[in-house]
């Protein structure tokens, strides 16, 4: 019996450069991990990969969700099957208005599990009650997705989408960037709702200070050239705060 | 053998040189053009003098001149003597019920959720009971007529209104004006004609969607609005589904006189027959669309969503005439596969102060070509006229192509002209979000397009909205792999 | 170093050298090559009747033309991208007056993949003067990564002038972005107003107004004395 998630000896690169080379990690349901390293340690190529972004290729090892070699999955459908990306930028859509973004999204999901599309009061609904929750307006829904929004607004909605998909394994990739102190209590504040027993979360992050207070993991782990060279509780951060990534790195280099 | 097809192609075109006597029977005339086919037609539809002599004008001239070929679109040469100009036959291709209906035509319909007696109409399908009991016109005339709105077939308007259609027949698109509005002009056999009197504000949307196809007289149609002083009419023209048209040639003329402080909206969603995946078959759409903003404070909008045809060749036009008048193109156009278009707008700007907009999306798939081709003027009296255009394209594939054809003349200093256009693509990074959200490459790809459209879209009635949207998502199906 | 040269017919730039060169007779028809990874500067301030000027820019090679024109002939311009990663700036300033007519004719060839292009094309038609700007930006087919660009902006400054724009956009690859801009006015009228009421008269606000117009291309030239004496030679014919 495999884990939630298994990540095994995991190898990628983008064009003709190696990123991850041999990463492995296991999350099991209802845990909440931290990636932490140093650029260009491979932290948004993993999470691109986990999504199946196709400008980057899996050149080696294996990823099972559930059960599903995942590697073998199309972006839509690891997405229909609760894999969720809170981008580090999210991407414009012009003349795309939120609401209909996330009605396209939700009842992609829905037609893919064989459910009914939702009409268009519990649709309304669903979006209203977790707007709200997020300090986003109606003005926000309507206007075009990411468009002309300052960057802590477009991670509110991210979050925001997160809510309304209601994913299974959520990966925030570096979700404190950008954002005010207020916005970031905001969206911690989100993560913490959707915490559940059946729900994971990967966090990338350098933001000790927000992982402390918005995140709390059980789990952490730092990566330096493309592999996980340390892993352990919390406790891990405070090394970090204390000395940096320099020693991990030696270690990766040895 | 050779020997014999020469001969025979010699009689063909000793009879369009000299106008070779053709014996007519019945109700049908054969193929081919002559002077004796207009009298035909004319004397078919009991029109007065006048109208044939405008006919055989047209005719006459139309024998001098060429096909035009400065449009950036290709096809094989049309013999026009191969063409039937009046009472195109029920022909053996005709389908006797959905049975006989390609199964690709009827899968669309099941995804644009056309109504299944609809289906039968568009399809062509020989039943005219169905039409009858859905015809918008008849529902309808008799509640317009008590505001004195006329609402017909032009051939009725000539019969019962003839002072009025010889009056402005004519007067927004000369049968002098090009090729194939010249033959309209000599051959129109069918169309719409519509008066909205003085003061009125014409109370429902005015469609022809269910007359025209019922009939299959669509192929030289002729339609003319007027509107009256300070009166207003939306016209919706087209229908919502794809259909199916053996007919090689569509050569329409739409004329609109606008007067004072009248309004006049003319939307289209055009989905003729596009052709197949390998470029086969489909319709040439070569239309002229022009109206007159004669009036002070007229306002005339064309609003166009052009999704069909093999080949487009269309310019909805204004001539701001009247001081203060406006004019406004909103058009989407997307081709696929083999499609080409060449379409856009005039605007000419004579009067002070008159304004104009255009806001024109193309997109271009496949192997196609899209063209926004546009003339903006400004006369030497159009003090103050101002003028604004977004010419937007995104392709989508690298075996399209997308071209942007202004032309701009400003001639006089009060006068202002400015254009702004972008071409792009679908980025890939959009397409990941949208995935990552759930959807499909295909619906990833409809929901950027309609986006990217949105602007033109807002500006259709609300249920051809609805339809314009999932016709977006049909025509570039297959768009990406 | 600026190098003065007059009536080029033929000029090749060789491999990785830079130039700046500054133009004082034209000649009818010039032809330059840019080879690989050499950076031009042309400018051209004087002109005789019509003349052409085409220019081949080569792998890495960057070419930055200032011309200014004032309507004895016809200009006729044509670049043509031909190694990856060519790189052009075409900028135009025409001033027609009396009763000139003139076409000015620009066309940009994307021939190489990550080719970038830019034109900017400003023009002041005064008196009864006619001027037709034609502007072609073309990519071929399977061509990648292209970023062209095309800016015309005409100011008409008598009843009796005339400008026509006929921008071209013919795009056959659809790894692009492509832009093109085009406007054709007057100058404004509450700048007018605003220095009459600084008591500057009306010509002079006028030709004030007109020189801030058309100076935004000069002031992008960095050679401080060539861009001076584009600025005093950028007067209206009589």
């Amino acid at each position: 019996m495999s884990a939630w998630l298994e990540i095994k000896d995991l190898h990628a690169k983008v064009g003709d450069k190696p990123i991850l080379n041999g990463l492995s990690l296991t999350i099991d349901a209802g845990e909440t991990h931290v990636i932490m390293g140093p650029n260009g340690s491979g932290k948004s190529t993993l999470s691109n990969v986990l999504c199946g972004n196709p400008n980057y290729e899996v050149t080696g090892g294996s990823v099972s969700f559930k059960g599903q070699n995942l590697l073998e999955m199309s972006v839509e459908e690891r997405a229909r099957a609760g894999i969720f990306l809170a981008f580090q930028s999210p991407i414009e859509l012009p003349g795309v208005s939120m609401s209909t973004f996330m009605k396209y999204a939700l009842n992609a999901r829905r037609k893919a599990a064989g459910e009914k599309e939702l009409d268009a009061v519990s649709f309304m609904k669903r979006i209203k009650v977790r707007a709200q929750a997020l300090d986003i307006t109606d003005e926000m829904l309507k206007r075009p997705v990411n468009v002309g929004f300052s960057g802590g607004e477009k991670k509110r909605l991210e979050i925001f989408q997160m809510a309304v998909l209601e994913p299974d394994f959520c990966i925030l990739d570096e979700m404190d960037s950008g954002m005010d102190v207020d916005a970031v209590k905001v969206a911690g504040s989100g993560v913490q709702i959707m915490r559940s027993p059946e729900r994971s979360f990967l966090v990338i992050s350098h933001n000790t200070k927000f992982l402390r207070e918005q995140i709390k993991p059980d789990h952490v782990h730092i990566l330096a050239r493309g592999r996980v060279v340390a892993e352990g509780g919390a406790e891990l951060m405070d090394t970090i705060d204390r000395d940096g990534f320099a020693g991990f790195i030696k270690e990766a280099v040895a | 053998m050779t020997q014999e097809k020469i001969s025979a192609q010699d009689a063909v075109s000793d009879t369009y040189h000299y106008g070779f006597e053709t014996q007519i029977s019945a109700e049908t005339a054969p193929k081919g053009l002559n002077e004796d086919i207009i009298r035909f037609i004319s004397a078919k539809k009991k029109e007065p003098e006048w109208l044939l002599e405008f006919r055989l004008k047209a005719y006459r001239h139309w024998l001098t001149m060429k096909e035009p070929k400065w449009a950036k679109v290709s096809y094989p040469p049309i013999d026009y003597q191969d063409i039937y100009y009046y009472a195109a036959p029920t022909s053996a291709t005709t389908p006797k019920s959905l049975d006989e209906v390609d199964p690709e035509l009827l899968k669309t319909y099941d995804k644009l959720g056309v109504p299944l007696h609809e289906r039968e109409v568009l399809a062509g399908v020989a039943v005219d009971a169905v039409f009858d009991s859905v015809s918008v016109a008849t529902t309808f005339r008799e509640k317009l007529a008590r505001q004195g709105i006329i609402f017909c077939s032009i051939s009725e308007a000539v019969q019962n209104h003839s002072d009025l259609v010889q009056k402005y027949l004519g007067s927004v698109v000369p049968y002098t004006d090009n090729f194939f509005a010249c033959l309209n002009s000599a051959v129109f056999t069918d169309g719409t004609f519509v008066y909205i009197p003085k003061g009125v504000r014409c109370p429902m949307d005015l469609s022809t969607y269910f007359r025209i196809n019922a009939k299959k007289s669509g192929q030289f149609e002729r339609t003319m609005i007027i509107a009256d002083d300070n009166s207003y009419v939306s016209y919706l023209e087209g229908c919502t589904a794809p259909q199916r048209d053996e007919n090689q040639l569509h050569a329409a003329i739409v004329e609109i006189i606008v007067m004072n402080d009248a309004e006049v909206k003319y939307s289209t969603v055009q989905n003729w027959y596009p052709g197949d995946k390998d470029g086969k078959g489909g319709i040439y759409n070569f239309v002229t669309k022009r109206g007159l903003c004669k009036g002070v404070n007229a306002k005339l909008s064309w609003t166009q969503v052009e999704t069909g045809s093999a080949v487009t060749w269309k310019y909805p036009s204004c001539v701001l005439m009247g001081d203060n008048s406006r004019g406004e193109f909103y058009s989407v156009a997307i081709t696929n596969n083999y499609q080409q278009a060449d379409t856009g707008t005039k605007m000419i700007h004579i009067g002070k102060n008159t304004s104009s907009t255009i806001v024109s999306k193309g997109i271009s798939a496949g192997k196609s070509q899209n063209t926004y081709r546009g003339l903006v003027k400004m006369g030497k009296a159009a003090d103050n006229a101002r003028n604004f255009s977004q010419c937007d394209s995104l392709l989508i594939g690298n075996q399209c192509g997308a071209h942007t054809l202004p032309y701009m003349v400003g001639g006089n200093p009060s006068a202002s002209i400015e254009h702004e256009a972008t071409t792009s693509k679908i980025s890939d990074e959009q397409l990941f979000y949208c995935r990552q959200r759930g959807l499909s490459a295909e619906e990833a790809v409809s929901l950027i397009v309609n986006g990217f459209c949105k602007d033109v879209m807002q500006k259709l009635p609300m249920e051809f909205a609805v339809e314009a949207t999932r016709l977006v998502a049909v025509t570039l199906e297959g768009s990406v792999g | 170093m600026v190098e003065e040269i007059s009536e080029i017919t033929r000029l090749t730039v060789d491999a990785g050298r830079t130039a700046v060169f500054v133009e004082k007779q034209l000649s009818d028809k010039a032809e330059i090559v840019v080879e690989a990874g050499a950076r031009v500067k042309h400018y051209r301030l004087h002109e005789g009747a019509n003349h052409a000027l085409s220019v081949k820019i080569g792998q890495g090679a960057s070419y930055e033309l200032v011309t200014l024109h004032k309507g004895n002939g016809n200009l006729t311009l044509s670049f043509d991208l031909a190694g990856e990663e060519a790189f052009c700036r075409s900028d135009v300033v025409y001033m027609l007056s009396g009763d000139r007519k003139s076409l000015i004719a620009s066309d940009v060839r994307h021939n190489a993949d990550n080719t970038v292009s830019r034109q900017l094309v400003k023009g002041a038609v005064t008196d009864k003067a006619f001027a037709t700007f034609e502007g072609g930006v073309f990519i071929p087919y399977e061509r990648k990564k292209i970023d062209g660009a095309q800016q015309h902006r005409a100011i008409l400054l008598s009843p009796d002038a005339t400008v026509k724009a006929v921008p071209r956009l013919e795009i056959y690859a659809d790894d692009v972005k492509c832009a093109h801009g085009s406007a054709i006015g007057s100058l404004n009228k509450d700048q007018l107003y605003y220095l009459r009421t600084r008591g500057i008269d009306e010509a002079d606000a006028r030709a004030l107004l007109t020189r801030a117009f058309l100076d935004e291309v000069f002031d992008s030239i960095e050679e401080e004395d060539i861009r001076e004496d584009f600025k005093r030679l950028a007067v209206f014919e009589k």
